[in-house]
């Protein structure tokens, strides 16, 4: 067999581009004098899209590498998905990181892993794709060394990871034991053979599994190393952990579910039961343990664990409408989310903190700062006309097409809770009597570009969305048609 | 582009034109936000005089006027698709007239100006947006809109407690909505459009049971009731939050006492409003067996609503928490007058809507002008004043007893046609409530008792009397007051022929005229 034809070169396209841009930007980074990096970190930039662009336009839907990696538009949506939050992150670090290339070149490694991620089709691909994604991250978010709080999120990403991802790999052993097979498509086939009076064990399998893929999504139970590690981070890192992996998780789980499995599995094996559990327990716990937060970095990792739950209701209704709001909601959940953090981390950047108590007032101090902050806050619970109402709207609509009444019922229920600790934000802005000794902001014209790329989509989604939508269709009717 | 969506619109071009002002010109934007409020006015009074009155409307799109329809979001079959008939239209005047008032009754606010009055014309784009939408989604997306504005405009010009008022009020409206997302979205899929095929949010196609899926007409439990009976609640409880309806109605007294005066005005006037429009709209004509079935929980609620809101208000002491809870009374004829089924009845509930717009739009008023002078509200912290601000007892006078129903005002009007309506259905439920007469007559005249008679304080010996600016929002609400007082007839006109027909939509058997009862 050829073990590197010209056709898996063209397939992997956009990750040849990667993986040579991340060697030329190592060689630029060593052999250049120290001094500013600032230059490097617009070229990784333009790696990124460049990346993406050329595996959208260059390389052909089919599977490659002996099919374990597959190319079709849900891939090249993630692949895209992954080189716009890399490039809003690279934008937000440049203030804090403009002499450390490695920086750079880390966030590199996570966007290579996030693109194999997206083609996976085999499940030990899927494994190199996830550790290359958490590798780099665990440096990432022990950036400060010399702060312990950054070192101790490191150490709790480095230990959760790894053995969620043990768990993963031994959750798969048992669907491998029963197949035989990695290869997602050899996988679906054999399991609809062989799987019936395995039902115990690939129910168990997915108990473990879900352990891998819940961690990268921050899913209850396996959240705990989230708020601790969003905090600890630098603020840049933390807006694209929340964003980026948890996107790459949730994908790798859709792919799985829709390739490697037969359709039946997820009723015959009972895994919407598991799916439905940990999706009400991720919205509701994700809500409830935002409340109390007083330090915003820790109230939208809150947060993004209750968002990323309700995405993970999709799981339990895995329909093509289900997997088209997934990914409609993971496109508004970029924007806001990043928004918001984008505010979080020029404001740490100014005062030294994350803490509320440095927003009070900000509506009149610095209205547009607390207006736009307001936008993010208010799509992120889901108020129309802005893109998170209609990231819901579509949610709720692939539920209650699947009959799943009671998810929806506790999602909305859900998203009246999350008003209260969104609210406290800007309330703490403009409603709060605002302590008059504090300065004006100084000013912010880059982070103003930054804010101004991620609300233009919040309103726009939220008002025009169907352009959006007819892709994300486009995209999913593709991944759910089997090559 | 229509007169409806130009109508909808235009209070946001002039939020942005006022986000333009600078600084220090604050008389410049509210005299802007004046014009942004008085366009929609004139624009809604031309409608009025081409109103046509033979047409019915409810379920019927050809009979719809102003109609415009534009595709929005195809994919899901969202429409641009506004229309005004006779349920919604005196509401869409109303709306215009006490936004033009409010920005009057606003005039002395001086804390961030630009901020409350962007938020207010915000306002008033989402209240005309409600009233007009015929599409499901735009419905929601309006009703969702109006939200924000409020939340903004409570907690940050409101009094001492406005914090905890602006988010429990935030709070509950938004749990309504939800529910009412969740039942959109279950009609949107049962729903087919007999022309194109598809499903779609169209509330006429929705009101068309033709047009409905067979699960949704008959599957579930309650001998195949079952889940319209679950979609109608889920309707009602998210309309009934905003009325609001008894068990739901907490947030109201906090709102209303920590809001600005027209904030106030605008809450009571137009947003309890939308409870029952969307009752009428939603629950009546989509649902007509369900509403059919609960019309006797509405009648029970109805008579809770007008006796405890009239107890409460009877034990407060503080002005505007007593015009707060007379609200909950007087909502609750509306839900009795349209429980009854009865062309008297549910005519008298939508009068009512209208005519307790315009009473309550002037207690409020009233409240605030004498709250700016003595700054505080205590009915008990007055006493005398009578003597020293005649003309503020005039009109104060005026609006209670239009409150409390005096004949020749057009608060009697509407109650005595919910009475008469209500009667022929719930004898019982009438007899009761009409005790809630009584007692609202007991408090609004001890209120005044209270206030302007007796031993004049001392302390408000000099108490300026109502000035210039304040009797111009106050005397053309109360010439409306008279004139449906005397002569209701041509709001009749507008509302009867609708209505009646969607009693017959409502009650099996029915056969009423079209026009008059």
């Amino acid at each position: 067999m050829n073990l590197l034809s010209t056709t898996d070169i063209i397939g992997s396209a956009g990750e040849w581009v990667l993986a040579f841009g991340f060697v030329f930007l190592l060689l630029w980074d060593v052999l250049a004098p120290r001094g500013d990096r600032s230059s490097l970190a617009y070229a990784a930039s333009v790696l990124f899209v460049l990346a993406a662009g050329v595996s959208i336009v260059f390389s052909p839907n089919n599977v490659y590498f002996a099919g374990s990696f597959r190319v079709d538009p849900f891939a090249q949506f993630l692949k895209l998905f992954a080189a716009i939050a890399g490039v809003l992150c690279i934008w937000m670090s440049l203030p804090r990181f403009h002499n450390q290339g490695e920086y750079y070149l880390l966030m590199t490694a996570v966007v290579f892993g996030m693109f194999i991620i997206a083609s996976a089709h085999d499940f030990i691909v899927l494994i190199v794709g996830l550790e290359t994604v958490s590798v780099p991250s665990y440096i990432l978010a022990g950036y400060y060394r010399s702060d312990h709080k950054s070192g101790e999120a490191a150490l709790k990403y480095v230990l959760y990871g790894a053995v969620s991802i043990g768990m993963l790999l031994f959750g798969f052993s048992f669907l491998y034991g029963i197949t035989g097979e990695t290869n997602y498509s050899a996988l679906r086939e054999s399991l609809a053979v062989n799987g019936t009076g395995y039902e115990l064990v690939a129910f168990v399998a997915m108990v473990l599994m879900v352990a891998g893929f819940g961690y990268k999504i921050a899913a209850v139970p396996f959240h705990f190393w989230c708020p601790d590690v969003y905090e600890g981070s630098p603020t840049p890192m933390t807006a694209f952990f929340s964003v980026a992996p948890k996107a790459a998780g949730l994908i790798a789980l859709a792919r799985f579910l829709v390739e490697a499995v037969p359709g039946v599995a997820l009723v015959q094996f009972h895994w919407d039961i598991l799916f439905w559990w940990i999706a009400v327990a991720t919205m509701t716990l994700g809500n409830l343990g935002a409340l109390p937060q007083t330090n915003l970095k820790r109230l939208l990792a809150y947060s993004s664990i209750a968002q990323a739950g309700y995405i993970f209701t999709l799981f339990t209704v895995n329909s093509p409408d289900g997997y088209s709001a997934m990914s409609f909601y993971l496109i508004a959940y970029l924007f806001m989310n990043l928004g918001a953090f984008a505010v979080v981390e020029f404001m740490e950047r100014v005062y030294g903190s994350a803490d509320i108590s440095i927003y009070r007032g900000l509506g009149k101090r610095d209205p547009f700062l607390a207006v736009i902050l307001s936008v993010f806050l208010f799509s992120l619970v889901g108020i129309p006309p802005l893109a998170g109402f209609v990231g819901k709207f579509l949610i709720f609509n692939a539920l209650l097409q699947q009959n799943q009444t009671t998810l929806a019922v506790i999602a909305v229920l859900n998203t009246v809770v999350s008003l209260v600790y969104y609210i406290k934000i800007a309330r703490e802005m403009f409603l709060a009597d605002s302590d008059e000794s504090k300065e004006v902001v100084p000013s912010h014209k880059g982070v103003t570009a930054i804010l101004l790329t991620c609300a233009v989509p919040t309103f726009f989604l939220g008002i025009f969305f169907s352009p959006v939508v007819a892709w994300v269709n486009v995209a999913v009717s593709s991944f759910f048609s089997r090559i | 582009m229509g007169p409806l969506s130009f109508m909808t619109f235009f209070p946001i071009l002039g939020a942005v034109v006022i986000l333009f002002i600078p600084k220090g010109r604050e008389d410049l934007m509210r005299w802007t936000a004046a014009a942004a409020t008085l366009v929609p006015l004139i624009i809604a009074t031309i409608l009025l005089l081409q109103y046509n009155t033979s047409c019915i409307g409810v379920n019927d799109p050809k009979s719809f006027q102003f109609l415009e329809r534009a595709e929005w979001i195809p994919g899901y079959n969202i429409f641009w698709y506004v229309g005004v008939d006779g349920i919604s239209f005196p509401m869409v005047w109303l709306t215009t007239l006490l936004s033009f008032i409010c920005i009057f009754a606003s005039w002395g606010i001086n804390k961030q100006v630009k901020g409350y009055m962007t938020m207010f014309l915000l306002l008033e784009t989402g209240m005309l947006g409600t009233f007009i939408a015929l599409d499901f989604f735009l419905f929601y997306v309006f009703w969702e809109i109006m939200l924000l504005p409020m939340y903004f405009l409570i907690g940050i010009w409101g009094g001492p407690r406005r914090i905890y008022a602006a988010i429990k009020f935030f709070l509950y409206t938004l749990a309504g909505s939800v529910l009412m997302l969740l039942a959109m979205i279950v009609l949107y899929q049962n729903t087919t459009d007999p022309v194109t095929g598809k499903h779609t949010f169209d509330m006429l196609t929705m009101m068309n049971q033709a047009n409905q899926s067979d699960w949704l007409r008959h599957s579930g439990f309650f001998m195949g009731h079952g889940i319209r009976y679950v979609l109608w609640m889920a309707l009602f409880i998210g309309f009934a939050i905003k009325v609001p309806v008894f068990p739901f109605h907490t947030w109201l007294p906090d709102a209303h006492v920590e809001a600005p005066t027209a904030i106030s005005v605008i809450l009571a006037g137009i947003l309890l409003k939308m409870g029952t429009y969307g009752m009428l709209r939603f629950n009546f004509a989509i649902f007509p067996d369900a509403t059919y079935y609960f019309a006797n929980m509405i009648a029970i609620l109805g008579v809770i609503n007008i006796l405890y809101g009239a107890f409460c208000a009877m034990a407060q002491t503080d002005l505007k928490k007593l015009v707060a809870y007379s609200s909950i009374s007087h909502m609750g004829y509306v839900l009795l007058g349209m429980s009854a089924l009865t062309p008297a009845g549910i005519n008298g509930a939508v009068l009512q809507m209208f005519n307790h717009g315009t009473i309550t739009a002037m207690l409020f008023l009233l409240v605030g002008v004498v709250y700016d002078r003595a700054h505080h509200r205590e009915i008990n912290g007055f006493g005398g004043i009578g003597a020293v601000v005649p003309r503020y007892m005039g009109m104060t006078a005026f609006a209670f007893f239009a409150s409390l129903g005096l004949p020749g005002l057009s608060g009697f009007i509407s109650e005595i046609l919910v009475f008469m309506g209500s009667y022929q259905t719930w004898p019982l439920y009438t007899v009761i409530s009409a005790f809630g007469i009584i007692i609202t007559a007991a408090y609004l005249l001890w209120t005044i008792q209270r206030v302007f008679f007796g031993p004049l304080n001392e302390k408000y010996k000099a108490l300026p009397e109502i000035n210039g600016r304040e009797m111009f929002t106050l005397v053309p609400l109360a010439i409306i007051i008279i004139i449906l007082g005397i002569y209701p007839q041509p709001i009749l006109n507008i509302i009867s022929g609708p209505l009646n027909h969607l009693i017959t939509i409502v009650k099996p058997g029915a056969m009423i005229a079209m026009n008059g009862f």
